[in-house]
């Protein structure tokens, strides 16, 4: 009998992790599933999917993850493993996450706040906001769903998961630069957003 | 370092890998500019804000995120994954 309410996480970080997942070691795959779950379900909202959506994509993304252990070596975390699928998964879903473009409204936008010696011209407003009220959050929300879902799934790993550039960059398959334009655009363009909201 | 080039390297994040000239004129550019200073508080009230929305489940009962919901799909999963083939099936 496993202990169900509490998987011994520590199987994550051990050398025979991708042996015992190979072998669908039951316990191996519940620190994983119990671990990464919420995390995954987190991860697909932020990239902009509705519940159903979500919930098939988490349950994909666990399948592929356990067809394909025979490649899983154990050279990179396997976080990073379950996410990289993860993003596979949100990319066959929304078609349009492809490629990033290589020039984005937003960075018009963005020139557009300072002179020609790149100083400010039109300086960021002064925002009292309550981060925790109810509205703000509403607004944060609206203000994402107009951010392509790769910049928005680059932002949610970043802030919300917590995990280093490194992490993310192996995830999404790109350079440092490009993981870069990616967080520069989703967070101007959230902040102009709010700041049209607030005027 | 213009205010432009604070703002690009503060929201793209790129911080580290800019050198420590740079860096420090970052630093001490933000000492000088309450511009810049506001701009570089909204990137990180934006992390504080995306925290406090995704950290906690949508008031929406079909979320997956639920407690009930999440118990439920994690037990499909688990259960799912137990029978899973060893190899992956090429037609599928």
């Amino acid at each position: 009998m496993t202990t169900a309410s509490t998987p011994d996480r520590a199987i994550l970080d051990s050398p025979e992790l991708a042996e015992r997942i190979r072998a669908r070691d039951p316990e191996a795959l519940e620190a994983v599933v119990e671990t990464y779950l919420p995390q995954i379900l987190r991860a697909a909202r932020g990239a902009g999917m509705n519940p159903q959506e979500a919930e098939d994509v988490a349950q994909n993304t666990f399948t592929t993850f356990v067809e394909s252990a025979e490649r899983f070596e154990g050279r990179s975390h396997v976080r990073t493993w379950v996410f990289g699928i993860l993003y596979r998964k949100i990319s066959e879903t929304r078609r349009k996450l492809g490629k990033a473009r290589q020039m984005d409204d937003i960075d018009e936008v963005f020139e557009s706040r300072f002179d020609e010696n790149g100083s400010w011209s039109q300086p960021p407003r002064a925002a009292d906001v309550e981060l925790e009220a109810k509205e703000t959050r509403q607004e944060i929300s609206d203000c994402l769903e107009a951010a392509p879902p790769n910049q928005r799934l680059a932002f949610v790993l970043r802030e919300v998961e917590g995990l280093s550039s490194d992490e993310i960059c192996k995830i999404l398959e790109v350079s440092s630069t490009n993981l870069g334009v990616m967080l520069f655009r989703l967070r101007n363009r959230v902040r102009e957003c709010l700041e049209a909201k607030w005027a | 370092m213009t205010c432009k080039e604070v703002a690009r390297t503060v929201s793209s994040e790129n911080i580290d890998q800019i050198g420590w000239q740079n860096r420090l004129a970052v630093r001490f550019h933000l000492l000088m500019c309450r511009h810049c200073r506001r701009y570089t508080e909204q990137m990180q009230a934006l992390g504080d804000a995306a925290r406090s929305v995704f950290q906690q489940p949508p008031d929406d009962p079909s979320s997956p995120e639920t407690p009930e919901n999440l118990a439920k799909l994690q037990s499909d999963i688990l259960e799912r994954l137990s029978h899973a083939p060893q190899q992956p099936d090429s037609d599928n």
